[in-house]
């Protein structure tokens, strides 16, 4: 036993001592991310240091850390010390724990989902002030409104919007041509995608599936998509956008419903295969689509360059193309963005509140958000950037990626066809999907009674929040 | 002799059962990870297979690439190390005293305290998350070894294992020492740990693989790269929004699992005797 032991840490010790050994190393390999991690550079010298906390991993982390390097070396007042917090939900979590203790970063990035809970935690600055103050009304003036929209809550600028998409309807462009649909028209309704799905299924000899019309995964993200479309409100009052605080989710609405139905019915009728929810359900599904195996596929714009590169891997000659999302006939509304924003905390001193404005200004740049988005597929915060030769050379590029900024300026902003705001953003999501899911494995007999349930315990969850913030 | 031949004969259809099903079983336990090793050999695709498509293109370099990718690995392996390695040592060293307070000694209150003890058991983690985060971030032990240990260098289980464990050896023993003069402390360090190695096994397995899994502790009390430990560190190797890539992240687990892969497969004997001479005894 204790030779055991001794060998078993002395094995260890080995391991330790041949990965340190090994990370040394540099060997050329033919990886090809569009951006390689970059170490941080080293902090200047008497420059005031600003902690900043984001949620996005892999190459879009890389890029986020690329752009923090940027920063760094412009200047030498400030120095961004950026701490990646493992998923956006993490880094809230560690926000809410260290709200007692005071233990905050002084930038933090934030999914949409939690503006409502940094708004109530008291503890941010609202980006609009150091806007008015430097006289830069002009850049918010530039914004991508669809994106402005979604972070001005109450009229106020609350946070910077950082990374922004929107969802898509992804189509197989050589299946349809084969199939006599024109994949070049995007405004498509509930009736055309239906058409699509059936047009698009492909049976062999025996009368097996071979090809689907499409995949199916539950995700809260297109139900609110479906409803900005159709300008209809996920909750009340006014998507808890108008300056009052959001107290009843209304998503068991005639626009939820026709929603669910209408892929159920897809998978009822054999033209469209359900996947299960958000996450594995979606990662199979963006599988399934770029190996052909189904011919339509929801997902964000931002998914393009990774379901182009796996549907040209996968070599079966998957071309992929991006329609709208379906809606009634003679409804053009536009779609919302969903993403990340850069917010603004109290902790610190002036000097580092001072600094994180400095980054977000940087950030803001044409120049940073042309690199941003060709660099990652988010679309850009500043209408500018499309000025940049980059940028261009980006949309010449990915012509799909013009499809999704004409979808999301169909219409005017209005508060319905803008991301609710909610305390409990993220547990309405995972109510909705578990009875969407549910519903599609027979736990419910009719989708009003599967968004009746969804609903019933989001608004407890959302009386009670609203309860513990005094609302 | 010829018997003999015949018997051995006889058997091999049997041998041939048995490996054949112990095999099939080691194949079905190990999928997991072979499954992994398959995904992060496939290189970067969101659409990967079970097993590699071409054996003749399969991507070693990927583990360099990981430390390439992320040159802290080697320090969150470290972290994750020492922190597990001192929760570990503190786990045994205090369950170790309790027990041999609770199994050896009559005093007021024993029963309370072995009760309190247990009772550790019941409350979860995460509702002395805050009060815990509070008191390490008042002490400013934010990003240090002290941090991450010290919330979990007493554990009600530890104490309830040892407790059963020292029952099962004779009291005779205990008396014979104190009678040749043994002091109580030298009677717990120099006869009782010694002859509980099986359990203390347990114990320490069970601690060390537990702590090398924290997640959310250490995302609380690191904010800093360096000190965050592999769980939390190999979550930048996750890629978001449609590019579901996963050879680095799967190259990544792979990595943070050896060492306690290591650990479980030369510390399994004792887990197991351990295990069952608790399960029978106590």
């Amino acid at each position: 036993m204790k030779k055991a032991t001794v060998f078993a840490l002395a094995m260890l010790l080995v391991a330790v001592a041949a990965l340190t050994f090994v990370s040394g190393s540099t060997t050329a390999l033919a990886q090809a991310p569009t951006i390689t991690p970059v170490p941080p550079v080293p902090k200047p010298e008497g420059a005031v240091e600003i902690t900043f906390w984001y949620g996005l991993g892999g190459n879009l982390g890389n890029v986020v850390q690329e752009v923090v390097n940027k920063y760094n070396s412009s200047q030498s007042t400030y120095y961004v010390n950026a701490v990646f917090q493992s998923s956006y939900d993490d880094t809230i979590n560690t926000i809410n724990a260290g709200l007692a203790s005071g233990n905050l970063p002084n930038l933090a990035q934030i999914f949409e989902a939690g503006s409502q809970r940094m708004i109530d935690t008291g503890r941010t600055i609202p980006v609009q002030q150091f806007f008015e103050r430097d006289g830069m009304m002009d850049v918010i003036d530039d914004m991508e409104p669809a994106v402005r929209a979604n972070y001005q809550i109450g009229g106020t600028l609350w946070s910077a919007p950082f990374n922004s998409s929107t969802a898509m309807l992804y189509i197989d462009r050589a299946a349809a041509a084969a199939a006599g649909i024109n994949p070049d028209e995007p405004m498509v309704t509930f009736d055309q995608v239906a058409d699509y799905a059936r047009a698009l299924t492909v049976k062999d000899a025996n009368g097996n599936t071979t090809r689907y019309g499409m995949g199916i995964y539950g995700e809260g993200w297109f139900l609110e998509q479906i409803h900005a479309v159709h300008d209809a409100f996920m909750g009340t009052p006014n998507n808890g956008r108008a300056g009052e605080r959001m107290t009843e989710y209304t998503y068991n609405d005639a626009v939820g419903v026709q929603w669910v139905e209408f892929l159920k019915g897809l998978v009822d009728e054999g033209v469209a295969v359900y996947y299960g929810q958000a996450g594995a359900g979606q990662t199979a599904s963006a599988s399934a689509f770029a190996n052909g195996e189904v011919a339509m596929h929801w997902a964000s714009i931002a998914s393009l360059r990774g379901l182009l590169s796996a549907a040209e891997s996968a070599g079966k000659g998957v071309e992929v193309g991006v329609l709208y999302l379906p809606r009634n006939e003679g409804v053009t509304g536009k779609t919302i963005v969903g993403g990340a924003s850069l917010w603004i905390t109290d902790v610190g001193t002036t000097d580092q509140q001072e600094g994180a404005w400095d980054f977000i200004k940087f950030a803001l740049t044409p120049e940073i958000q042309a690199f941003w988005s060709v660099n990652t597929g988010y679309i850009p915060v500043r209408m500018a950037a499309y000025e940049q030769a980059e940028m261009q050379a980006g949309l010449e590029q990915y012509p799909q990626f013009q499809v999704a900024l004409n979808q999301l300026r169909l219409t005017g902003i209005t508060d319905a066809n803008t991301a609710h705001v909610s305390g409990i953003f993220v547990p309405y999501r995972t109510h909705y999907v578990a009875a969407f899911d549910q519903y599609f494995t027979g736990g419910y007999a009719s989708a009003q009674e599967a968004l009746d349930a969804a609903v019933a315990t989001s608004n407890e969850l959302l009386a009670e929040y609203n309860l513990t913030v005094g609302g | 002799m010829n018997a003999y031949a015949g018997v051995r004969q006889s058997r091999i259809p049997y041998f041939a059962m048995v490996y054949g099903l112990l095999i099939l079983t080691s194949l079905i336990l190990l999928s997991p990870l072979l499954f992994s090793l398959s995904l992060a050999l496939q290189g970067p695709t969101i659409s990967p297979s079970l097993l590699p498509p071409d054996l003749s293109k399969l991507d070693w370099g990927i583990f360099l690439s990981v430390f390439q990718d992320e040159p802290l690995i080697a320090r969150w392996i470290l972290n994750s190390f020492v922190v597990a390695t001192g929760v570990t040592l503190g786990v045994i060293f205090t369950s170790s005293l309790f027990a041999y307070a609770l199994a050896y000694f009559n005093f007021p209150g024993k029963t309370l305290l072995l009760f309190v003890a247990l009772g550790s058991l019941m409350i979860p983690f995460e509702a002395t998350l805050i009060a815990n985060y509070l008191l390490i971030a008042e002490w400013k032990w934010m990003n240090t070894y002290q941090g991450l240990i010290l919330p979990f260098v007493a554990s009600g289980f530890g104490i309830f294992l040892m407790r059963q464990y020292f029952l099962t050896l004779p009291r005779e023993l205990y008396d014979a020492a104190m009678v040749d003069g043994c002091n109580r402390f030298r009677y717990l360090w120099l006869v009782l740990v010694p002859l509980s190695r099986p359990a203390i096994a347990t114990l320490a397995v069970y601690t060390f693989l537990n702590t090398w899994n924290q997640f959310y502790w250490p995302l609380l009390i690191t904010n800093t790269n360096e000190w965050r430990t592999t769980q939390v560190g190999i979550t930048i190797f996750r890629s978001f929004e449609g590019g579901a890539v996963f050879n680095t992240q799967m190259a990544a687990t792979l990595i943070v699992m050896l060492p306690t892969l290591l650990l479980l497969i030369l510390g399994q004997r004792q887990l197991v005797s351990g295990l069952t001479s608790g399960a029978l005894k106590g």
